[in-house]
């Protein structure tokens, strides 16, 4: 914890915030890339995502309060600015937020970063059929193994109401796979 | 078909493969080239007084205006008649006969009627101006 402040301040002086900067760059682009990654599926919008992200890090580092944890308040933007991205998508193409995830997962195929075999293929699938909120909370969960609480933070909802999304996506889950 | 249960299964990963190293190592340069600059903060030469400020000063200004200009009714004095004729015959470079060209004939009958003439003005016209001494 005492890291984290003493690392908060570099960030926050003038003088070590060039130095501070990439070495949070160096740290986060892997964890961020992947839950980029797993919300907008295709990796050029992961590369630009991730670009405004640490953009955005860096123009609002002085508003940090240090009231959540680095982390939290690092991916808190990063899934702002994915979801950000697929809305953006969506307005433009005049379709839902969940089409443009299905058409996504359609082209996932031919990406040349993916190499998932027929179960995982259908998974992306089944993932992509679920409202908005739901997909979140299940990669979240499911891919990335972040803890409820530690969500409840960068979603700021409920440790309680994040179960139920993600029992629920489960379910859901289940009976496509099942049934296709 | 078996109903699939996904916690009985193997853990499924999502089957994206990670970009090479090379990319993570030169977006950190890509990065770090991209950043803004910092903000240079700018003093201003005056300070702009605040919009509201403005906004109350010209409502003063037009409730004060608009209160004088309501409650001022009082009429604008005008000369009397005795007042302009003593103005056009002392005040002026207009003669008596510059005022009796723009008399007309209707002036003339309107004048004739309302002079009075009985022998009591006359005779004190005479003895006023000395005529009769002269004849």
């Amino acid at each position: 914890m005492d890291d984290e402040k003493e690392f908060i301040a570099a960030l926050l002086n003038p003088k070590t915030q060039n130095n501070a900067f990439r070495q949070l760059v160096a740290r986060y682009n892997r964890p961020l890339y992947s839950h980029i990654r797993n919300i907008v599926l295709n990796h050029d919008d992961t590369d630009d995502v991730l670009q405004n992200t640490f953009i955005k890090i860096f123009q609002n580092l002085k508003n940090f309060k240090g009231e959540s944890k680095l982390f939290s308040w690092i991916y808190r933007i990063a899934t702002n600015e994915a979801l950000t991205l697929i809305s953006q998508r969506a307005k433009k193409g005049g379709i839902t937020n969940e089409e443009v995830n299905e058409r996504a997962v359609q082209n996932l195929v031919a990406d040349e970063y993916f190499e998932g075999d027929a179960i995982q293929l259908k998974l992306q699938q089944a993932v992509a059929s679920l409202p908005e909120k739901q997909q979140l909370v299940f990669k979240m969960r499911y891919f990335e193994e972040i803890k409820y609480e530690e969500m409840s933070e960068i979603l700021g909802t409920s440790v309680g109401a994040l179960k139920a999304s993600y029992h629920h996506a489960v379910k859901k889950i289940e009976d496509y796979v099942t049934t296709h | 078909m078996n109903d699939f249960k996904l916690n009985e299964e193997q853990k499924i990963t999502t089957g994206f493969t990670s970009p090479p190293d090379a990319y993570f190592d030169s977006f950190t340069d890509r990065m770090m080239q991209q950043l803004p600059e910092p903000e240079v903060k700018v003093v201003p030469l005056y300070k702009r007084k605040p919009v509201w400020l403005s906004a109350a000063a010209a409502f003063v200004v037009m409730f004060t205006g608009g209160y004088f200009l309501v409650n001022n009714t009082a009429p604008a004095t005008q000369p009397d008649t005795t007042a302009i004729e003593n103005y056009l015959v002392y005040q002026t470079n207009v003669t008596q006969y510059d005022m009796i060209d723009h008399l007309d004939t209707q002036d003339i009958q309107e004048l004739e009627a309302s002079i009075t003439l009985n022998d009591e003005a006359v005779e004190d016209y005479l003895n006023q101006e000395d005529i009769y001494n002269t004849y």
